[in-house]
């Protein structure tokens, strides 16, 4: 601002002042206490003010001129020119932004030869009408009193906006959220058929870490050089925005300059920045939405361009999606699903049915492992390929693996016969294996079920790095009779650092021995292949699938010699 | 050939601060060499102007894969000018070799006057900078290497100057 007014004062024009001594000027000259409250009721007036120079520069604006404008109360950089100022009210049209322009020209070029006052009114639409006046008030500076209409029954905006920073982002002096939300919400009521809004929701990238780095005022003012940035890769028909925190808007009225746009500000922010004498990286990703129409509002177009971002950032940031209405819809089947599956316990949906072992050589019943089902009751049954690794990633798999063990616990206490029942332990109960030892004491102790006829399966790559309380908590179940199976052995190179019970090979190992049995057996006697939910192609039909509770009660009852005198086996 | 340019003692807002930067040539490489002289000339006389009233000295390289810059001036002017120079499509990775504050100029007499100029078929200098394959001859690795290769043509050019 300074070297602005050095620069006009050198020209020797009558009136430079600089813009902190236009305020007094412009009150009464009566004692500094009286030119305070002036400049208090001029900046809370419920009518536009704004003071230009002679190049049509704003030098002043109250509060209310700002909300107009969406210019803030002070610029970091120079004074803010008339015309693009006038680029960021909602539905004004190039031709109605040249009337305005040309209008304070010819006053200001009239000098103070001219009338007083003059009027000049715009229809903006239906029912919102923009008056400005404007009045010269010495040392060549105009005055113009901007009404935008809405004024008369807006009693309440103003009272709002008397607050301060209602429109602006203090931080970076872009648009905030809500002054971009109306402005949105203008331009796609008042715009003709014709025009294409697009929307491009930015996030830094890695802001965070820069934050967490150099502390926050070296990020605040990251923030800012962000905004400038933006700011000049933007036109001045365009809106600039902060809707919080690391996240900045952009609107432009077309669909086409959109990805290149995107790709400038993209490139652009993953340069460097210079913040107070240190070097900061970071970087961008973006959310692109275009408006299709009457159809969806303002705030359903905001929402779309953050779905987007959302896909941008999944695939690696540093780049841009458009929005995917297909894409979109599969997010929402998946954000339903996991909703549906945090309540799956609750509900009753979660059953179990069991993948009988037997030894391959002996062909001897050794017992049966558990495996989670889902009856959704609109999805209907979600395959354990959809719904395992959703709950592993949500985290939810912990209370769906407790309720299998507190399950399968139940149900093997009434088989006929005692064979070994299998459940799968994940990754994230061993994270609290504390928890895990409470949780297996309580389902053997409310069930009756013996230890030794329980056995848990961990995946082979959940030991990988885990510490040594987790090895004591398996060790104490061990040897409280609990057997512990290695699952999945041969998909990660973990050493085995604990004395399994058994070990079963990933199906990906038994595939290339086919239906040798004998080799199945030599690469290790007693093993159960273990295909997961698809049972081994094996040459024993009751085999092949799992077979629900009630099933596998009668299927084991054929084994029982003398069913009626033998009770269930503890 | 020198302007004599006199450099304000103390600046006006700030500490002394030195900026190194290199970038890749994304847009000139296309032009035929005397387009690409023009080019190179316009930046040269847009920079210069703003440096002048902006207090800052330095020099640019320019190579046939990229620009090499020392920015110095007050901290926040530096700060600002790169910012501005960061939006500018002409180039692409534009990587800080080193930003520190320094008790002197290395181009007191050089608001962005001196440009060098590395003809196309001379080994690259910059190229290890930017990611090329390494060329045998002169190469820059680090900020103080384009420091010292700038300032060793600064010298011949001056030499040459005085002949």
């Amino acid at each position: 601002m300074r070297e602005v007014w050095a620069k006009s004062a050198s020209d020797g024009r009558a009136g430079s002042v600089p813009p902190s001594r236009v305020k007094p000027r412009l009150s009464a000259p009566s004692g500094k206490s009286a030119n305070r409250m002036a400049s208090a009721a001029l900046a809370r007036l419920p009518l536009g003010v704004a003071v230009i120079d002679a190049d049509a520069r704003l030098v002043y604006w109250n509060e209310q001129a700002a909300g107009l404008f969406g210019v803030p109360p002070l610029m970091a950089t120079g004074l803010p020119a008339l015309p693009a100022i006038l680029a960021a009210i909602p539905r004004l049209t190039p031709q109605q932004r040249d009337r305005i322009v040309t209008f304070c020209a010819t006053h200001i070029e009239a000098g103070d030869r001219t009338e007083p006052e003059s009027f000049l009114r715009l229809s903006l639409a239906r029912d919102h009408r923009l008056a400005i006046q404007i009045r010269g008030i010495g040392n060549r500076r105009w005055m113009l009193v901007i009404d935008d209409g809405s004024n008369a029954a807006a009693t309440g905006r103003t009272v709002a906006t008397a607050g301060g920073d209602a429109w602006v982002d203090p931080l970076t002096g872009l648009s905030n959220r809500r002054h971009f939300n109306r402005i949105l919400a203008d331009r796609l009521a008042g715009d003709g058929p014709d025009a294409r809004h697009t929307v491009l929701v930015i996030d830094l990238d890695r802001f965070t870490s820069v934050n967490d780095t150099f502390g926050r005022p070296i990020g605040d003012a990251l923030l800012c050089l962000v905004a400038e940035r933006l700011r000049r890769e933007v036109r001045d028909d365009d809106l600039v925005g902060r809707l919080g925190g690391d996240e900045f808007v952009v609107l432009i009225r077309s669909g086409d300059r959109a990805e290149p746009l995107a790709a400038r500000v993209v490139a652009n922010l993953a340069h460097p920045f210079l913040v107070e004498g240190h070097i900061a990286h970071i970087g961008a990703s973006i959310g692109i939405a275009e408006y299709t129409g009457p159809d969806i509002t303002a705030d359903e177009l905001m929402r779309c361009a953050e779905l987007a971002l959302y896909d941008a950032k999944t695939v690696g940031r540093g780049t841009w999606r458009f929005f995917d209405s297909a894409r979109a819809a599969r997010a929402q089947g998946r954000r339903d699903m996991e909703t549906g599956l945090r309540k799956a316990v609750a509900m009753g949906e979660l059953s179990l049915v069991f993948q009988l072992q037997l030894n391959i050589r002996t062909q001897a019943l050794t017992g049966a492992e558990a495996l989670l089902r889902w009856h959704h009751p609109t999805f209907g049954d979600v395959s354990p390929d959809i719904f395992i690794p959703l709950a592993e990633e949500t985290g939810c798999i912990v209370e769906l693996r407790e309720w299998a063990l507190r399950t399968a616990c139940q149900e093997a206490t009434a088989w006929p016969l005692p064979l070994s029942v299998a459940v799968k332990v994940s990754a994230r109960q061993l994270d609290n294996s504390d928890r895990l030892a409470a949780t297996v004491q309580a389902a053997l102790q409310a069930s009756g079920l013996a230890p030794g006829r329980l056995e848990l399966e961990i995946v082979d790559s959940a030991m990988l790095s885990k510490e040594t309380h987790v090895l004591d908590t398996l060790h104490r179940l061990h040897e409280a009779g609990v057997h512990i199976t290695m699952d999945n052995f041969g998909t990660s190179a973990a050493p085995a650092s604990f004395p399994f019970d058994r070990i079963k090979l990933d199906r990906s190992f038994v595939a290339d021995l086919g239906d040798d049995v004998d080799a199945v057996a030599a690469a290790r006697a007693g093993i159960a292949p273990d295909g997961g939910d698809h049972a081994p192609q094996g040459q024993d039909p009751w085999l092949t699938a799992p077979i629900g509770a009630a099933e596998i009660n009668a299927f084991l009852r054929r084994f029982v010699p003398a069913p009626d005198n033998i009770p269930p086996p503890r | 050939m020198r302007a004599a340019y006199k450099m304000k003692k103390t600046t006006m807002s700030g500490t002394l601060y030195r900026l190194i930067y290199c970038s890749r040539n994304v847009i000139l490489q296309a032009l035929p060499d005397t387009a690409m002289e023009d080019a190179i000339s316009a930046i040269v006389a847009s920079a210069r102007s703003a440096n002048k009233a902006n207090n800052i000295t330095g020099a640019l390289l320019f190579t046939g894969s990229g620009f090499a810059q020392v920015l110095e001036g007050p901290r926040e002017v530096v700060e600002r000018t790169f910012d501005r120079i960061c939006a500018d499509p002409r180039h692409a990775d534009v990587t800080v070799l080193s930003f520190t504050p320094t008790e002197r100029r290395c181009f007191p007499d050089w608001p962005m006057g001196f440009t060098a100029q590395i003809a196309a078929d001379t080994d690259d200098p910059l190229a290890p900078l930017l990611g090329a394959a390494a060329s045998p001859g002169p190469r820059a690795t680090t900020g103080s290497d384009v420091l010292r290769l700038l300032e060793k043509l600064v010298h011949r050019q001056d030499e040459w100057a005085a002949a």
